[in-house]
């Protein structure tokens, strides 16, 4: 065990800083111990730099007491998520105050509790955390363009053009706000390399850069199938040096875009990049490659010092003349490519190797590979889009069996530069068997996405929608083996449903079963302890509820009344004088607005809600439930969840007419995740029930997580469809469903299955609690 | 007093209302117009219906007369009523009277406002009978060819108290009404506001970017109102941050959190 050869090298060895066996409490600890604990790998994957200060950090802790240094190295990766590198030194200098005037133990907890000590908020108080500017900039980077992102703490900031991870805390500057705004900046930076495609480097320019590049540069046979990133930073003999030159040379080309769009971010960052600039490590010491590149740097970070040695200023000079061309709004990530590959030619002329230098924390690293696989999944996703948006405009020509589908302008997509989306020509028409018929906003959209990635939508996305339309639909239809999946028509509690088919525009008579029964019971332990966390926002939402109650609304025209209503008075007497029967109703009333309202919730208890989606629709039904006592609204809780057409569940957690109290809240805390979503039975049922109930406002809310979705071939289309279709009939019916849809982004099909209006959606999870009842009061006032 | 109602002839729209095109809807309403078709404009509160429609009236040369509705809106505010003058009676028509008997074009504004029994003595106006039934006078009135009945809402209201019932509904013309595109919402705010046209751009991009956020934290996105809104206090030597914050951000929402990610897409445009 001990001789193991991928040991790392001696001087990063950690067991060899300390004297063994190692005193820490009143414990001795030997190699094997300190092994055991992991201690040798306890500063992996940081890089090297970062880990050499650490242990000479380290070393000096340890000589004065090692057990310091112990606690210091455990601690080491969560405390740079805190303070900075060249922080550390005034940390660890105030660790052995600590010691020198309070003692070991008062040092090791300064250690061990991180930020959470006073003292530690005292001196670096000013960082911020991801928590704190999280929500505020995830509605930030939603609202400065069409794509959606999700932001998520991670010690590397990077992009895969889905998600924005970001540090978890920074603590750069003096000042708080010098910190938030280096988060904004980050985030900006990294949706603008999604939508200005950084990733996106047109694979077919490869051949030409590598012509472009001269003799030293070409490329494995082996990298074709890599992302095309990937592929053009392996095309250079030093691909550090490439990447690092493209990284910086695509930051400007996005600062092009935010000097002309976002002028107020711009002069801010201007300020902030100077200062990013006074805190730049000495370079002077570096070889001559690197000293090209952090001179960049710092002339781009505006604190020029001009090089002694002229030739390496003239290079400089060339480089800045070459990346000052992209700072147009014109100039795309193949422009890059090309100055990037002058560039390399012009630095490569110094001999010697290249040494990464300081990375500049709001750039972040490149991933050609995650975003790849992030691209991979947005096609993906918008590939199913276009079908369903497509499927849905061919439905209104069900006479033929073969549509022909053109998009006007396609040929000319293929230039070989990908042009921003907003300069491409997004078609306003498709033609359907030669007849332009107008592209709607939601397909225009997904369209756009499309351009974006692929510069042409690809021919066999129209055959597919061509057959997803039900033209020449293939059964999908597999019925589980096993009798126990399957209900019987007479037993207790079970209920036969027709199905609406869209394909043969009719429904599938006795085509469903569904049972209703008792919701199982849960541990009471769950609902007392989400009323006692929630009690705050419970009173609050109470608050607002009472507010609604005791609205009070001026009646004119009654019969009688408190006063008299002196237009009707008047009113009154002129037709008594013209000769008509004067009205009696003279009156006015003050009358608080009887609300006469019943509502069911139909909760979605398919597999997919499982964990952190079933705990918190459990926690905004208590609270809701909580705050509808405040109204005396009659109302009604159902779960479903279905397992083929023969098997539909649905749960009473609470009917309408049952008070709530503690066998609704152990019915609550007892809901967990299902089979499938089966939305239209249920629906169906619940209309039945609603019907029944005599009220002036009958409400069906239904909250899932996506679309329906059944183990059979109530998929795509079917589902949809024949959920549209059970809600008409609850319209029909005079009942006003509304869906609140948790998921991560808004779908064309929500709008169709319900009727824009009639539905919300809500990405983040954690906000349903306070969501649900301020949903309900709006809809409901 | 009472007797100095306004001549029609004050309803009639002089100057030409400035109004930026961006469809159709101008020659559907001059046909839906000509045809003697009620018209309903639907859109998102502030997108420039109530310009379209003194544009229209400036146009067909009819006089304009607008109803704002309110929830005491009731048919005799609408129709008429008997008044007293000098120991006397007089009748008294209301803005739907004098624009049926006028040829006026008659604008309720936001409908769904009104009281629900208001619509129904609309609708006899709004089929081929053209006629207003006035009760307390006993008279049917036949409306001029020239009369046009308008009716606006919006549908983005999620309250189920707030719809139009399918029968009032279909007995009109639909016009949709969104916000216009971008160089032609420059053009309105740069117009509208008095600011130059750099300032107009970033107000206008401000504004797409709430709208990115309707119903991800904002019940709507900010009209092209509340940007000419803010144009205005900005031409008036309001610091632009200022402006956009209490025109539009406070305006938008009452969420501490979605305040202050407007103000930071506020900060990064001014």
């Amino acid at each position: 065990m001990e001789s193991e050869p991928h040991r790392q090298e001696p001087e990063n060895d950690l067991l060899s800083l300390f004297v063994l066996p190692l005193e820490i409490g009143s414990r001795m600890y030997d190699a094997e111990d300190l092994e055991e604990q992991g201690v040798p790998g306890l500063l992996d994957g940081l890089p090297a730099d970062t880990q050499r200060v650490l242990l000479h950090h380290a070393r000096t802790l340890i000589s004065i007491k090692p057990e310091l240094g112990y606690h210091f190295l455990f601690m080491s990766k969560a405390l740079l998520e805190r303070i900075d590198l060249s922080s550390l030194e005034e940390w660890v200098s105030l660790v052995l105050d600590i010691f020198d005037v309070k003692g070991l133990n008062p040092a090791k907890e300064f250690i061990l509790e991180l930020d959470r000590h006073p003292l530690f908020a005292q001196y670096w108080g000013k960082g911020v955390s991801f928590h704190e500017v999280g929500g505020i900039l995830g509605n930030y980077v939603n609202a400065l363009g069409h794509r959606n992102f999700h932001l998520e703490p991670s010690p590397i900031h990077y992009t895969d053009t889905l998600t924005i991870y970001l540090p978890e805390r920074i603590s750069t500057f003096p000042l708080k706000e010098d910190n938030a705004l280096l988060y904004k900046i980050m985030v900006t930076h990294k949706s603008l390399q999604a939508d200005l495609g950084t990733y996106r480097l047109n694979p077919k320019e490869i051949p030409a850069i590598e012509t472009a590049a001269g003799s030293e540069v070409h490329e494995h046979p082996n990298q074709t199938k890599a992302p095309p990133l990937l592929r053009f930073f392996t095309l250079f003999p030093d691909h550090v040096l490439a990447e690092d030159l493209f990284n910086f040379m695509e930051t400007i080309r996005i600062e092009g875009w935010i000097e002309a769009q976002l002028p107020g971010l711009f002069r801010e960052m201007k300020r902030l990049k100077k200062e990013l600039g006074m805190k730049r490590p000495d370079s002077s010491d570096l070889p001559g490659k690197s000293r090209i590149m952090e001179n960049l740097i710092m002339q781009w970070l505006g604190n020029s010092q001009p090089f002694k040695e002229t030739d390496l200023g003239e290079m400089v000079r060339k480089i800045r003349r070459l990346s000052g061309s992209l700072n147009r709004p014109e100039a795309t990530v193949q422009d890059t490519a090309y100055a990037v590959t002058k560039a390399f030619r012009t630095i490569n002329e110094i001999p010697g190797f290249y040494k990464p230098i300081a990375p500049v924390s709001f750039m972040g690293i490149l991933k050609p590979e995650d975003a790849e696989r992030g691209r991979r999944k947005r096609r993906e996703a918008t590939r199913v889009q276009f079908r369903e948006e497509l499927a849905k405009m061919l439905e209104d020509f069900p006479q033929c069996e073969q549509v022909e589908i053109e998009i006007p302008g396609t040929d000319d997509a293929h230039s070989s530069k990908s042009k921003t989306p907003s300069q491409q020509q997004i078609p306003h028409e498709l033609l359907l068997d030669g007849n332009p018929v107008p592209v709607p906003e939601a397909m225009r959209k997904i369209i756009t996405e499309i351009y974006e990635d692929l510069g042409a939508i690809p021919g066999a996305y129209m055959a597919i929608a061509d057959d997803m339309s039900g033209h020449s639909f293939r059964s999908l239809c597999q019925t589980p083996t096993g009798t126990s999946n399957v209900l019987s028509e007479h037993g207790k509690g079970v209920h036969v449903y027709d199905e609406w088919d869209y394909r043969r525009k009719g429904y599938r008579k006795r085509w469903v079963l569904l049972r209703e029964s008792d919701a199982a019971t849960g541990d009471p332990a769950f609902a007392n302890n989400v009323l006692e966390r929630y009690r705050g926002m419970i009173q609050t939402i109470k608050r607002q509820f009472e507010r609604i109650q005791t609205a009070q609304r001026l009646l004119k025209k009654q019969k009688e009344g408190d006063r008299v209503d002196l237009d009707a008075a008047i009113e009154a007497l002129t037709d008594g004088r013209a000769g008509l029967t004067p009205s009696e109703r003279v009156f006015s009333q003050i009358r608080r607005d009887r609300r006469d309202i019943a509502t069911a919730f139909l909760i979605d208890l398919s597999g997919s809600t499982k964990g952190w989606i079933n705990d918190m629709e459990r926690t905004a039904l208590l609270i809701l439930s909580e705050a509808l006592q405040v109204l005396k609204d009659r109302f009604a809780i159902y779960g479903f969840s279905g397992r083929t057409r023969k098997r539909c569940e649905l749960f009473r957690i609470k009917g309408i007419e049952e008070a709530y109290g503690e066998p609704v809240k152990e019915r609550i805390s007892g809901l967990s995740p299902l089979d499938y979503t089966r939305m239209g039975p249920p629906i169906r049922h619940v209309t039945g029930i609603l019907r029944r109930i005599e009220a002036r406002t009958r409400l069906m809310i239904t909250l899932s997580d996506g679309k329906p979705d059944d183990y059979d071939i109530y998929k795509g289309s079917y589902g949809i469809e024949d959920t549209r279709q059970a809600l008409l009939e609850s319209r029909e019916a005079g009942i006003h469903p509304f869906c609140i849809t948790i998921d991560k982004a808004e779908h064309s099909y929500l709008s169709h299955m319900y009727g824009p209006a009639n539905y919300v959606f809500i990405d983040d999870i954690a906000k349903l609690p306070v969501r649900i009842p301020e949903i309900y009061r709006k809809l409901t006032t | 007093m009472l007797n100095q109602v306004k001549p029609i002839e004050a309803y009639f729209i002089e100057d030409e209302p400035y109004y930026l095109s961006s469809g159709r809807e101008i020659d559907i309403f001059t046909q839906a117009y000509r045809n003697h078709l009620p018209v309903l404009l639907k859109g998102p509160t502030g997108c420039g219906k109530t310009r379209f429609m003194e544009y229209m009236a400036w146009r067909l040369k009819r006089p304009l007369l607008t109803v704002a509705c309110h929830d005491d809106l009731t048919s005799g505010d609408l129709v008429g009523r008997y008044l007293i003058q000098e120991n006397e009676t007089v009748w008294m028509d209301g803005p739907l009277a004098r624009a049926v008997k006028t040829g006026g074009l008659c604008y309720l504004d936001e409908i769904v406002e009104a009281r629900k029994d208001t619509t129904v003595v609309i609708h006899p106006l709004t089929d081929d009978r053209r006629i207003l039934p006035m009760e307390k006078k006993g008279e049917i009135l036949r409306a001029d060819p020239e009369f046009m009945l308008i009716l606006s809402f919006n549908p983005g209201y999620q309250s189920i108290m707030k719809d139009l019932k399918p029968s009032t509904r279909q007995r009109f013309v639909s016009l949709e009404f969104d916000y216009p595109e971008e160089a032609g919402e420059t053009a309105i705010v740069t117009r509208e506001a008095g600011v130059d046209e750099e300032t107009a751009r970033r107000l206008v991009h401000l504004g797409h970017m709430t709208r990115n956020l309707k119903e991800k934290g904002l019940d709507e996105g900010g009209s092209t109102r509340l940007l000419i809104n803010a144009g205005k206090l900005i031409q008036s030597g309001i610091p632009p941050r200022d402006a956009c914050l209490s025109a539009i951000a406070y305006t938008l929402s009452d969420d501490v959190e979605m305040q202050r990610s407007m103000d930071e897409m506020i900060s990064s445009l001014f």
